[in-house]
């Protein structure tokens, strides 16, 4: 496959869609939950509502320079040094935040398929699926995740359907029992682990993209539709456990998925549905290791390497294995400096452009 | 890189998880059973293995150990059994009368940070637990679901509800079931905050108020009465809950041929009756849950208030020939 074909925008939607959840089953919603409480609900509208400044500033440096990708535009916006440091400071930072991820992914996969498995093993074959599919470029990454998409579609709309009969909206009050402060705190961690990774996708030069005039209008729409879905998912979650029972688990989604019965015969699928929550980890990983290689290769002038990646692969599983970041408020940090670069990155992108 | 690919394989598939720390099947302890009980601050965890046979035949053994806590307990029936045990097949919990609130924290716990346990088993209070595996867990569960579809009076209770129930209300209620020689229905039983057997009447009128209730059958005044449906809706204003029950019935026999507004009017009677022995009987938990869910700011300014109770109840008498019909008495 040509590395430089045109994308299909649909693609990269879908891509954006499983991106906005990266952070989703591994920590952010007990993270907002543990702030806001019964408030969590509003904590996500918000959130979501204040995530379209984040998606605004996407599409503006996506419209700069629209040639390059996000290393060559910080380059030529930037003196040398300054945008060597960035570049370098947004690595090490995406290498941390993936360190997390594996590692979550694999505690999740390790809690949910395959208990009483050392972490490591989990890790590695995480990891060796996650290098393979970026090995194959940012192409294959956006078709995988159109494959992907269908696929999760047809698991969301099995567990909505057979779960709905659990639910009990009574479970979702009482409402409005937090200060302000406390959604205010929910909403805004929410909006920075859940939008933020769309940066990402700057690795993506807008030239490339097919009939990109409409890829804007495109992206709005499956914004909308994944924080409907994630708000759906919320309240679906609350409504069967109560938000009290759901503030102690480690997986509410899991103990959700515990209780889908298909007509009464087929019982026991949790394992088969909870592939859906980890499809979002998995590309979140395999388009940061993608990123990380393109970072390399643009740092260090170097020419196009297969074997790179392989590198890129092994350094992620040594970070998530001798770290084991388990503490979500410190990726929380990480990707706060991450969207603040981008919004530093603005100021200098229009005066160059 | 042909070479990087080869060792990259034979990396993987020394890695393979099935490789490490694998248990075979047969090394495995499914338990579908697991009773608990609390004697002289000794727990007795008494568990029923399932060991597949070649005929397709279920082989059951049951095992029992006695120590201090629950997981020296566990360790113990690891020993005796020489397998793992599983929890992912439980089907029943049995927990004795002897059971109390920091017991039932350390079996909550238990399960809750077991990654075997789906939690969705359920869990019943028995009293004579010696005879319960001479049962089998399906027949169980499948008498409290025959009780809840005919006669009202309990259901199924899922552990992961009861942990829900105790979060938020500080009591669960659990069907109680007695056993000698046969499998014998008492009626709920409350557990963790107050530990007490519910009457017959007021397991019904918990589950009118819960608004699970299939059917019923019901003796009122020497008049067999059916119940087909029933709907109940509760609304909370302030420290005021209404309480509206909405049910059709079916008269199975009435030797003093009674008129139906009398029936209908006796059978309301007869209702709120449950359904007041539930309420004034036990503590107001449930309804406390309420108001804070619904009316959370006059809850969190009135700590000490006193609960108003308005109960309704609106019934339809269903001709046997199934053809809707008869009165409509408040």
């Amino acid at each position: 496959m040509n590395n430089n074909s045109k994308i299909s925008p649909l693609s990269i939607c879908f891509l954006s869609s499983f991106l906005y959840r990266s952070f989703y089953i591994i920590g952010l919603l007990n993270l907002v939950i543990s702030i806001a409480e019964g408030d969590s609900i509003f904590s996500i509208i918000i959130g979501s509502i204040l995530g379209l400044i984040i998606l605004y500033s996407y599409f503006y440096l996506n419209n700069k320079l629209t040639k390059d990708t996000i290393f060559i535009k910080i380059s030529k916006s930037l003196p040398k040094i300054i945008a060597d440091f960035i570049i370098v400071l947004l690595l090490i930072l995406l290498l941390f935040v993936s360190g997390f991820t594996l590692y979550n992914l694999s505690l999740f996969v390790n809690y949910n398929l395959l208990n009483n498995i050392n972490i490591l093993p989990i890790s590695v074959l995480l990891i060796v699926s996650v290098t393979y599919l970026a090995s194959k470029g940012i192409n294959t990454i956006t078709r995988a995740s159109g494959i992907f998409i269908f696929t999760f579609i047809a698991l969301v709309i099995i567990s909505i359907i057979t779960l709905i009969n659990y639910s009990d909206p009574g479970n979702i009050y009482p409402l409005l029992t937090n200060n302000f402060l406390s959604i205010y705190e929910g909403s805004i961690y929410h909006m920075i682990l859940s939008v933020t990774p769309i940066f990402l996708l700057l690795i993506i030069p807008k030239d490339r993209i097919e009939d990109n005039k409409k890829y804007n209008r495109y992206m709005v729409i499956t914004y909308i539709i994944s924080f409907v879905y994630i708000l759906i998912n919320y309240v679906l979650i609350i409504s069967i456990l109560g938000i009290k029972l759901t503030s102690i688990l480690n997986y509410p989604d899991i103990i959700v998925l515990q209780k889908v019965s298909l007509l009464n015969f087929v019982e026991r699928i949790e394992d088969l549905l909870s592939f859906k929550l980890m499809f979002d980890g998995f590309l979140f990983l395999a388009l940061t290791t993608f990123y990380i290689k393109e970072g390399i290769i643009h740092l260090f002038k170097m020419k196009p390497n297969k074997k790179l990646i392989l590198l890129v692969g092994l350094i992620i599983l040594i970070v998530s294995i001798y770290f084991k970041i388990t503490n979500i408020k410190l990726v929380l940090y990480f990707m706060t400096l991450i969207l603040l670069i981008h919004f530093i990155l603005m100021i200098f992108i229009r005066k160059k452009s | 890189m042909k070479y990087l690919k080869i060792i990259l394989f034979v990396l993987i598939l020394t890695s393979l998880t099935g490789c490490v720390s694998y248990t075979e099947l047969n090394e495995t302890a499914i338990i579908d059973t697991i009773l608990i009980d609390k004697k002289d601050e000794q727990y007795i965890v008494t568990i029923n293995m399932l060991t597949p046979t070649k005929d397709d035949l279920e082989k059951r053994k049951t095992y029992t150990a006695t120590n201090t806590s629950l997981d020296k307990c566990l360790s113990e029936l690891y020993l005796s059994t020489t397998k793992k045990i599983a929890f992912s097949h439980l089907e029943l919990l049995a927990i004795t009368p002897n059971i109390q609130q920091e017991e039932l924290k350390e079996i909550i716990n238990l399960f809750l940070n077991r990654v075997d346990s789906r939690n969705t088993f359920s869990t019943i209070v028995v009293t004579y637990p010696d005879k319960l595996f001479d049962y089998k867990t399906k027949d169980i569960n499948e008498l409290i679901n025959i009780n809840h579809n005919e006669r009202g009076i309990v259901s199924i209770k899922q552990f992961d509800s009861i942990i829900k129930d105790i979060l938020e209300m500080n009591v669960s209620y659990v069907p109680r079931i007695k056993i000698e020689d046969e499998l014998i229905i008492e009626g709920y039983q409350s557990i963790y905050s107050e530990t007490r057997l519910l009457s017959i009447d007021e397991s019904i009128g918990y589950n009118f108020i819960t608004n699970n209730i299939k059917q019923g059958l019901f003796n009122i005044n020497d008049i067999g009465i059916k119940l087909n449906t029933s709907n109940t809706t509760i609304k909370v204003n302030k420290n005021k809950i209404d309480i509206n029950i909405t049910s059709s019935y079916q008269v199975l026999n009435n030797n003093q041929n009674k008129k139906d507004s009398e029936i209908t009017k006796s059978y309301n009677n007869a209702l709120k009756k449950y359904i007041n022995q539930f309420i004034y009987n036990n503590k107001p938990n449930y309804f406390n849950n309420l108001i804070e869910k619904y009316q959370y700011d006059y809850y969190k300014d009135h700590k000490n208030f006193k609960l108003e109770f308005d109960i309704h109840v609106t019934s339809t008498k269903i001709e046997n020939s199934n053809i809707q019909g008869g009165n409509s008495f408040e």
